[in-house]
C-alpha cells in the first residue's frame, strides 16, 4: 500500500520538490548557528544598510547586522513556529474531533458549539488581540495560531468519523470489547489520516504567512530575535533605499510556503481515493 | 425541511452567547485600559482625574457586573459608546461596514471568475500542463505575503506608471461631480485592493473547485450521459459544473468571518477604511465596547450567513432535506 | 505678510547707526536717487508679487482624530485639527513666548493672584454669532466639570473663579499664584451656544466643531480625510491656502510612496528617510528643527546600586551620546544635558555635556569599590555589577538606545540585560510601583518649562511622574517659585539654575533630543524653522496661482 503512495507520489514532480526543499530547510534549520557567516545579533552600526557584497552575501539590515546569517537564524524560528502551531492545531483538534465524531450525542454537540464559536471570530482579531493583550513573543504567537486553527480540522476530522463510524471494522472492534482509546487511536485514525495530513502540512505554510502577517503589524517575533516576517517588516522602511531587506525574506516566505502548500497538494492528490 | 431549519436556528443562540463570552473575558486579558491612551504620562491627568472618568465609564465594577449590564443593554441592542470618542458604537461600525463589504464582494466576484473556470479546466484534464501551470501560479499567489504584493503593486501601478491612486477609497473634490466620475473615481482606487486581495486568496477556491469536478467526474450519472451521447459542453458545463459548485457553498461560509473582520493588513496598507483597521485600533486602545460589537457584530453575521449557506445547501442537494 | 521670493532691499539712506563723520562714498544726490528708487521697487513689489490666495495644503497623519474639542482632546491627531479650529486665549509665537491670541492683552496683578483678560471684540465664530467673555466662562466650567472627560481639569485646579465683569473682559482669581496658569489659558476655547445643549461628552460638535480659529471645519470622512477650508473673516487676516486636507494613512512606507508620487504635500520622516537620495526630493523641501522632546537613561535613586553620585557620574561618562544621536538618529538630534527642550528660554546652554570618558568611569567605579574582575567584569563584594534595563514595546528608538548602552556599559565591565516590556504592563506594574532598577524612555514636553510634576520630592506617590525618587530640597524650593513668580527674568534664572542642579545631580542620564523632520512640498512658500517648530505661521503660507496644484478636483 504504502510502496503505491509513494510511486505516485513520486511522479508528482512539484510536491517532490517541495518536499525536497523542505528537507533542506530542516536541515539549515538545523545547523544554522554553525553556518551563519557572522553572529547575527551582533550590530555594526557603521555598516548598517550595505547592499549585498563578498563580506554580507545578502546585505546588512538597519542596524548593521548580516541579513543572510539572520535569515539562517530565521528558518529557525519560521520553521519552529509553523510546526509547534501545527503540532498544538493537531492535538487539539484530531482529539476533539475523533470524540465528538466516534462518541456523537451530548459531546458531539458540544464540542460542535465550541467550533461554532471560535469560528465566527475572524481568527485575525482573536490572534491580535491576544498578543496586544499578553504580549508578542514567540510562544504566545506558536500558541494562539495553534489555538485559533484547530476547529477547522476538529470539524474535517468529525465529518471523517461520522462516515467510518459505521463501517463493519470499526463495529467489529467495538463489538470484540478494545478499549475506546485503542480504537479511536488505532483503529479510527488510521483512516482518517489523510485529510489531516493534509491539512496539516497546509497549515505549516499558513502559519509561517501568518507570523508575518502579525510582524507587519509589529506582534509578530520580537527583534532582536530574527524572523522572516520582522526583517521584511524592518525592510518595509527603506524600501527606497535598501531593496535587499524586503526581497530576500519575502523570496524565502514565497518559496517556502509555496513548498509546503506543494507538498500539501501532492498528498491530497496521492491519498485522495478518487483521483 | 422546516424541522431541519428549525434546529439551526436553535442553535444560534448558544453559539451567539458562546461568542459574547469568550469576547469578554478575552478582554479581561487586556493589561490596561482604555483610558491609558490620554492618561500614561500625561501630566496634565493626575490620578484622582483618571479614577473620576474610570468610574464614569462604569470599569471600576467587578467583570460580573459589567458583563450582565453590557448584556442587558444588548438585548435592546444597543452596543454602547466607543470608549474612544463617544460615538455609538453601532454608527462607528455601519460606517465601515459598507466599504468592507464592497471590497470583500468585489474580490470575492473576481475569485470565483477566475477560480471556477481554473478548477473547471484543471479537472477536465489532470496533469496536463495547464492544470501544472495554473497550480503553481495559483500557489504563488497565495505563498506570497499579501502586503508584499500590495507594495509591489503601489510602487509599479502607483508610483512608475501613474495609472492607479496608490491608496484610500475616493479623491476629495469640492466641485459637485457627476455621479458616474464618482463612481470611476472609487473603480481606479478599489482596483489595486481587489486585484491583491482576490489573486493572492485564488488558490483555496480553485483547488476546491479542481478536486470537486474531479470526484463528480467519476460518477456513473456522468458516465451514463456520455455514453447516450451528450455534447461535452452539456455533460460537463452544465450537469457537471452545477452539482461541482455545491460543496462551494460551504466554503463560503468558512470563508465569512475573515470577510468581516480579517482584512486588517490590506486596509492598513491601503489606508482602505474598512472594518478591519476598526478592530484593529479597538484593540489597541482598548476600547472595550468596540471590541465587544464588532466580534459579537461580525459573529452575528457569520452565523447568519452560515445559515443562510445551509439554507440554500438545503435547497439545492435534495439528499440533506430528507436528513 | 511674508513674501519670500522678494529680495529686501534696504534703501541705504535708512540704515542707522551710521557714523555721520564716515563720509559714504556715493555723492549725496546719488544717495538720495538711490533712496528713492530703492522704495520704489519695494511698493512695486509689494504690489507686483503679493501672496497669492488658493490651493490646497494635503497633510497626512498615521491616525484618524477622535475628538475634534480641544477640551476634550487628548491624540495629536486631533490636537492637529483643533489648532486650526480654534484658538485660545493667548497662543506661543516663534520665540515660545506667550502673546495674545482672542485676547489682545491681559494684566498679572497682586503677584500674580489674578489675570485679567481683555478680549478681542469683533471676532465672530464660525457660524456668525459673535465671541464674548460668555464662551471663555463656560470653557471653563466644563473643564471643571466632573462629568466632563477632559484630561485638562488638574491645569486648573488652583484657579478660585473666573468672572466676565463685561462681554470682552475675564477675570481669573488664583488661590495661589501659578505662572504656569498664564500658558494653560491657550486651551481652545468652546462656543457656549453651541454646547450649552446636550452632552459635552458625545455632543455632535465634536465631530462638526465650530470654532473661531483661522480654518472652518468642512467634512470629516471618517479613517479617510478631514476637509477644512479658510475663514475668510479671521480676525489676523484670512489664510492664503485656501484649504487644508488631513489625509489619514495608516502606513509610514505608504505615506512616503505617496509624498513621491505628490499626492500628499507634507509627511513627517523618519531619519533614514531624511538622508534619502535628494532625486527622491525633486519636488519636497525638507526641514528639521530641534523637537519637544527628549530620550532619557532613567535610575531608580533608591536602588543600591544607583544610589550613590559618583556611580551615576562613572555611567555618565561611560555612556558616548554624540555616537549614539549618530547611530541612532543619523546625526539628526543632540546631546542633551538638562530637562528641558533645547529651544526652549529655559534650557541652560551653559552646562556642558560630560564627555564620554571610560577610563575616568572605570576609576570612578573603582573609588565605589567596584573591581574588575579576571573576566573585566566589575565586582564589589563578591557580587557584579548587573542589573536590568527596560523599556517599552513598540518604539524601536528606546529599544535600540537601550542596547546600545548594554553594548557600551559592557565596555567598562557592567553587565545590562534590556527586557521589552509591552506598554501598559509597563507603566502600571512597573514605573508606578517603581518596581524598576533603570529605564530608557522619553518625555514629550509642553512650551511652558514647569515640571514641577516630574522632579519635585512630594511627587513620588504610586502614579505619580516622580517615579525615579529624586529629592533636592533647594530645587524643591526653586521649584515652586518659578512656578509663582510671573516675573520672566526671574523665571529664565530659576530654571537655569535647575537645570545645572538636576544635571549635576543626574537622576537622569538625559540622552539626546531627537530633530522633527519634515518635508514639505517645494510649492508651498512660507515655511521657516524657528524656535516654536515649524507651523507657527501657516496662515501665511502661500502657493503662486501658476503653481498650484488643486483648484476644484483633487485628483490623487
Amino acid at each position: 500500500m504504502i510502496s503505491l503512495y509513494l510511486e505516485r507520489f513520486r511522479q508528482n514532480r512539484l510536491a517532490v520538490a517541495g518536499f525536497l526543499f523542505i528537507v533542506l530547510l530542516a536541515l539549515l534549520a538545523l545547523f544554522a548557528p554553525w553556518l551563519c557567516p557572522h553572529d547575527p545579533l551582533a550590530q555594526n552600526l557603521v555598516e548598517r544598510l550595505h547592499g549585498p557584497s563578498a563580506a554580507h552575501w545578502l546585505g546588512t539590515d538597519d542596524l548593521g547586522r548580516d541579513v543572510f546569517s539572520r535569515l539562517l537564524l530565521g528558518t529557525r524560528v519560521s520553521l519552529s513556529v509553523g510546526f509547534v502551531a501545527v503540532g498544538i492545531e493537531l492535538v487539539i483538534g484530531v482529539t476533539l474531533g475523533l470524540c465528538a465524531g466516534f462518541f456523537g450525542g451530548k459531546l458531539d454537540t458540544l464540542v460542535m458549539r465550541l467550533v461554532d464559536v471560535m469560528l465566527s471570530i475572524p481568527a485575525i482579531f482573536l490572534i491580535l488581540a491576544v498578543l496586544a493583550f499578553l504580549g508578542p513573543n514567540i510562544y504566545n504567537v506558536m500558541v494562539i495560531i495553534g489555538l485559533t486553527a484547530w476547529p477547522g480540522l476538529t470539524r474535517l476530522v468529525r465529518g471523517e468519523c461520522l462516515s467510518i463510524r459505521e463501517r463493519e471494522y470499526i463495529q467489529a472492534a467495538r463489538l470484540s470489547g478494545i478499549s475506546t482509546a485503542r480504537i479511536l487511536f488505532v483503529h479510527l485514525l488510521p483512516n482518517v489520516i489523510s485529510p489531516i495530513l493534509v491539512s496539516a502540512t497546509l497549515g505549516v505554510g499558513g502559519a509561517i504567512l501568518t507570523e508575518s502577517a502579525l510582524s507587519f503589524l509589529g506582534l509578530g517575533v520580537q527583534p532582536p530575535a530574527p524572523s522572516w516576517g520582522n526583517i521584511l517588516s524592518i525592510g518595509r522602511d527603506y524600501l527606497h533605499m535598501a531593496w535587499w531587506l524586503s526581497l530576500f525574506p519575502t523570496v524565502a516566505i514565497l518559496v517556502t510556503v509555496l513548498a509546503f502548500n506543494l507538498l500539501g497538494e501532492g498528498l491530497r492528490d496521492v491519498l485522495d481515493p478518487r483521483t | 425541511m422546516t424541522a431541519y431549519l428549525s434546529r439551526r436556528l436553535l442553535h444560534l443562540i448558544p453559539t451567539l452567547f458562546g461568542i459574547s463570552l469568550l469576547s469578554f473575558f478575552l478582554i479581561q486579558l487586556a493589561p490596561g485600559g482604555p483610558i491609558d491612551q490620554m492618561a500614561d504620562l500625561n501630566p496634565h491627568v493626575t490620578p484622582a482625574v483618571k479614577a473620576r472618568i474610570r468610574s464614569d465609564m462604569g470599569l471600576d465594577q467587578p467583570i460580573l457586573v459589567q458583563y450582565g449590564r453590557w448584556l442587558k443593554r444588548i438585548a435592546f441592542f444597543d452596543f454602547g459608546v466607543s470608549l474612544k470618542d463617544n460615538r455609538p458604537v453601532f454608527k462607528k461600525i455601519t460606517e465601515r461596514l459598507p466599504a468592507t463589504l464592497l471590497l470583500n464582494i468585489l474580490s470575492i466576484g473576481l475569485m470565483l471568475l477566475l477560480a471556477i473556470p481554473i478548477g473547471f479546466f484543471a479537472a477536465i484534464k489532470p496533469r496536463s500542463w495547464f492544470d501544472r501551470l495554473t497550480t503553481v501560479f495559483v500557489f504563488f499567489g497565495f505563498s506570497v505575503p499579501t502586503y508584499a504584493v500590495a507594495l509591489l503593486a503601489m510602487i509599479v501601478f502607483g508610483l512608475r506608471l501613474g495609472w492607479l491612486p496608490i491608496s484610500g477609497l475616493s479623491s476629495l473634490n469640492w466641485a459637485p461631480v457627476p455621479v458616474w466620475m464618482k463612481v470611476w473615481d472609487m473603480a481606479r482606487h478599489l482596483l489595486l485592493p481587489t486585484l491583491v486581495l482576490g489573486l493572492t486568496s485564488l488558490a483555496g477556491l480553485s483547488r476546491y473547485m479542481r478536486s470537486s469536478m474531479l470526484e463528480i467526474i467519476h460518477q456513473d450519472y456522468i458516465r451514463a450521459a456520455e455514453a447516450k451521447g451528450l455534447t461535452f459542453w452539456r455533460i460537463y458545463g452544465v450537469h457537471a459544473l452545477r452539482n461541482a459548485l455545491i460543496p462551494l457553498i460551504t466554503l463560503f461560509g468558512l470563508m465569512l468571518p475573515d470577510l468581516i473582520g480579517g482584512g486588517v493588513i490590506i486596509e492598513t496598507i491601503f489606508a482602505y477604511p474598512g472594518m478591519g483597521r476598526l478592530g484593529y485600533e479597538a484593540i489597541m486602545t482598548r476600547d472595550y465596547n468596540l471590541i465587544m460589537a464588532i466580534t459579537v457584530i461580525s459573529a452575528g453575521l457569520t452565523v447568519a450567513g452560515n445559515f443562510l449557506a445551509d439554507l440554500l445547501y438545503a435547497y439545492v442537494d435534495p439528499r440533506i432535506r430528507y436528513r | 505678510m511674508k513674501k519670500a521670493s522678494i529680495p529686501i532691499v534696504i534703501p541705504p539712506g535708512c540704515w542707522g547707526g551710521i557714523h555721520h563723520d564716515v563720509r559714504p562714498w556715493f555723492p549725496r544726490q546719488w544717495l538720495r536717487g538711490m533712496t528713492i528708487l530703492g522704495s520704489v521697487c519695494l511698493i512695486s513689489a509689494l504690489f507686483l508679487r503679493a501672496a497669492d490666495y488658493g490651493d490646497a495644503y494635503v497633510d497626512s497623519s498615521i491616525g484618524d482624530a477622535s475628538l475634534l474639542n480641544p477640551v476634550l482632546l487628548s491624540d495629536s491627531a486631533s490636537g492637529d485639527i483643533a489648532g486650526l479650529v480654534f484658538n485660545g486665549l493667548v497662543k506661543y509665537d516663534k520665540n515660545i513666548q506667550l502673546v495674545g491670541d482672542l485676547a489682545e492683552s491681559w494684566k498679572v496683578s497682586r503677584g500674580g493672584l489674578v489675570i485679567v483678560f481683555h478680549l478681542r471684540q469683533g471676532v465672530r465664530w464660525h457660524d456668525g454669532q459673535p465671541f464674548t467673555a460668555e464662551d471663555v466662562l463656560f470653557t471653563y466650567q466644563k473643564l471643571k466639570d466632573p462629568k466632563v472627560h477632559t484630561p485638562y481639569a488638574s491645569d486648573f485646579d488652583d484657579v478660585q473663579s473666573v468672572v466676565a465683569p463685561d462681554p470682552y473682559t475675564v477675570r481669573v482669581t488664583y488661590r495661589k499664584a501659578f505662572a504656569p496658569g498664564l500658558a494653560s489659558w491657550g486651551m481652545g476655547i468652546v462656543p457656549k451656544h453651541i454646547f450649552e445643549k446636550g452632552d459635552f461628552n458625545t455632543h455632535p460638535a465634536n465631530r462638526r466643531p465650530i470654532g473661531t480659529g483661522p480654518y472652518r471645519f468642512k467634512e470629516w470622512k471618517t479613517d479617510q480625510y478631514i476637509l477644512l477650508e479658510a475663514n475668510p473673516d479671521y480676525f489676523e487676516g484670512k489664510p492664503y491656502l485656501q484649504r487644508y486636507v488631513y489625509r489619514i494613512i495608516p502606513d509610514q512606507a505608504v505615506q512616503f510612496l505617496e509624498m513621491r508620487n505628490q499626492t500628499i504635500d507634507s509627511i513627517t520622516l523618519t531619519p533614514d528617510q531624511f538622508k534619502a537620495y535628494d532625486s527622491i526630493f525633486e519636488h519636497h523641501q525638507r526641514y528639521r528643527y530641534p523637537s519637544f522632546k527628549y530620550v532619557y537613561f532613567g535610575f531608580n535613586l533608591k536602588n543600591e546600586l544607583f544610589k550613590d553620585l559618583r556611580v551615576r557620574q562613572a555611567l555618565a561618562y561611560a555612556i558616548d551620546r554624540q555616537s549614539m544621536v549618530q547611530g541612532i538618529v543619523l546625526g539628526l538630534g543632540q546631546p542633551i544635558t538638562g530637562p528641558f527642550p533645547v529651544t526652549s528660554w529655559a534650557y541652560n546652554a551653559e552646562v556642558k555635556p560630560m564627555p564620554c570618558d571610560p577610563a575616568r568611569a572605570k576609576a570612578l567605579l573603582a573609588e565605589c569599590g567596584w573591581k574588575p574582575d579576571a573576566s573585566g567584569r566589575l565586582m564589589k563584594d563578591g557580587k557584579p555589577f548587573a542589573f536590568t534595563l527596560m523599556t517599552n514595546q513598540g518604539n524601536k528608538v528606546r529599544e535600540l538606545c537601550a542596547e546600545v548602552i548594554q553594548q557600551q556599559l559592557k565596555k567598562v565591565g557592567i553587565d545590562v540585560t534590556v527586557r521589552i516590556m509591552e506598554w501598559s504592563t509597563f507603566i502600571h506594574e512597573y514605573i508606578d510601583k517603581k518596581n524598576f532598577e533603570a529605564i530608557v524612555m522619553g518625555w514629550q514636553l509642553g512650551r511652558d518649562p514647569d515640571n514641577y510634576a516630574m522632579w519635585h520630592s512630594s511627587q513620588q506617590k504610586e502614579g505619580q511622574y516622580n517615579f525615579c525618587g529624586y529629592e533636592n530640597p533647594e530645587v524643591d524650593r526653586w521649584l515652586v517659585e518659578a512656578r509663582e513668580t510671573f516675573d520672566p527674568v526671574r523665571r529664565k534664572a530659576l530654571y537655569h539654575q535647575i537645570h545645572a542642579h538636576i544635571a549635576a545631580d543626574l537622576p537622569y542620564l538625559f540622552l539626546y533630543c531627537p530633530d522633527e523632520l519634515v518635508a514639505i512640498h517645494k510649492r508651498i512658500r512660507g515655511p521657516e524653522v524657528a524656535p516654536l517648530g515649524l507651523a507657527w505661521n501657516f496662515r501665511e503660507w502661500w502657493v503662486p496661482k501658476k503653481e498650484q496644484r488643486y483648484k476644484t478636483v483633487m485628483t490623487p
